[in-house]
């Protein structure tokens, strides 16, 4: 499996391309600059899916242009998340340059412990990481783990915007925390990915 | 809503203690006063009292005066 991270112009957020040699279709986490995201794939690889971190602006803008060219592409995120990919004042776009309301209806909802197949034995794992918004999750793929903005290194947790809440994001960090080992990439939503040998 | 309680807004929104800003608090001056406790002043502004402020506008602002002047 190969992660590819890609920077996004909104916010410097990430997007991350999971591919795999022996396939022909790619995952993304979190969707930002789809440009960006199409000059990195093969004409003939498909996107199966996006997993949303949580459902801010600068993590889902590219969403609408995803979905338009790949119509079956599903959109993993939680419930609260699914709420705001339908509402420009809980994903914040509202108040930012352009107002993103979600025009797909392929979506899936995701909740702790849920295991998504991604290619012959690779697995993505769910866990809930509420507070820096309520729909926040994080994705554990192999040694991967994408924390979003639950957990960015170095990198207080903002909790202040809607939906936020610093005592669930407390809880959050801490089970992050025990699911990071010696061999652990972490890849947040914003900044490098971080391979925790070198801490 | 008297001055007072426009700064206890923001200074709850920013996740600031109680009377750590006045009117004349510098805006960057303000701990973690960045785009997201921007953002976070635009959706206070909009939530409350139903202005909408504009990133350009906000990003002009010098002063805790500024926005209570724009809170209206």
């Amino acid at each position: 499996m190969k992660v590819k991270q890609i920077i996004n112009s909104e916010f410097s957020s990430n997007t991350y391309i999971i591919s795999d040699p022996a396939s022909d279709w790619v995952w993304l986490i979190d969707i930002g600059e789809f440009d960006e995201v199409l000059n990195c794939l093969n004409k003939e690889v498909l996107v199966r899916g996006v997993f949303i971190t949580h459902p801010h602006f600068d993590h889902i803008y590219g969403i609408n242009q995803l979905i338009d060219n790949f119509p079956d592409c599903k959109v993993y995120i939680s419930e609260e998340g699914r709420k705001a990919l339908f509402s420009d004042k809980l994903n914040l776009s509202y108040y930012h340059n352009e107002s993103i309301i979600f025009r797909g209806s392929n979506v899936q909802i995701l909740c702790e412990t849920d295991k998504i197949g991604l290619f012959e034995r690779c697995f993505l794992e769910t866990l809930e990481t509420p507070g820096h918004n309520q729909g926040c999750l994080t994705f554990k793929i192999e040694e991967y783990l994408f924390t979003g903005d639950s957990y960015i290194p170095n990198v207080e947790v903002v909790t202040k915007l809607k939906g936020g809440n610093k005592e669930a994001s407390k809880k959050s960090l801490q089970k992050i925390s025990d699911n990071i080992c010696e061999n652990t990439i972490i890849c947040p939503g914003h900044g490098e990915m971080r391979n925790n040998k070198r801490r | 809503m008297t001055n007072k309680d426009k700064i206890r807004l923001i200074e709850d929104a920013l996740e600031l203690g109680q009377n750590t800003i006045n009117e004349d608090t510098l805006l960057g001056d303000i701990h973690g006063y960045d785009s997201m406790a921007r953002l976070t002043l635009i959706v206070l502004c909009d939530d409350e009292f139903n202005k909408k402020l504009t990133g350009e506008q906000i990003r002009e602002f010098k002063t805790v005066k500024d926005i209570l002047d724009f809170m209206g």
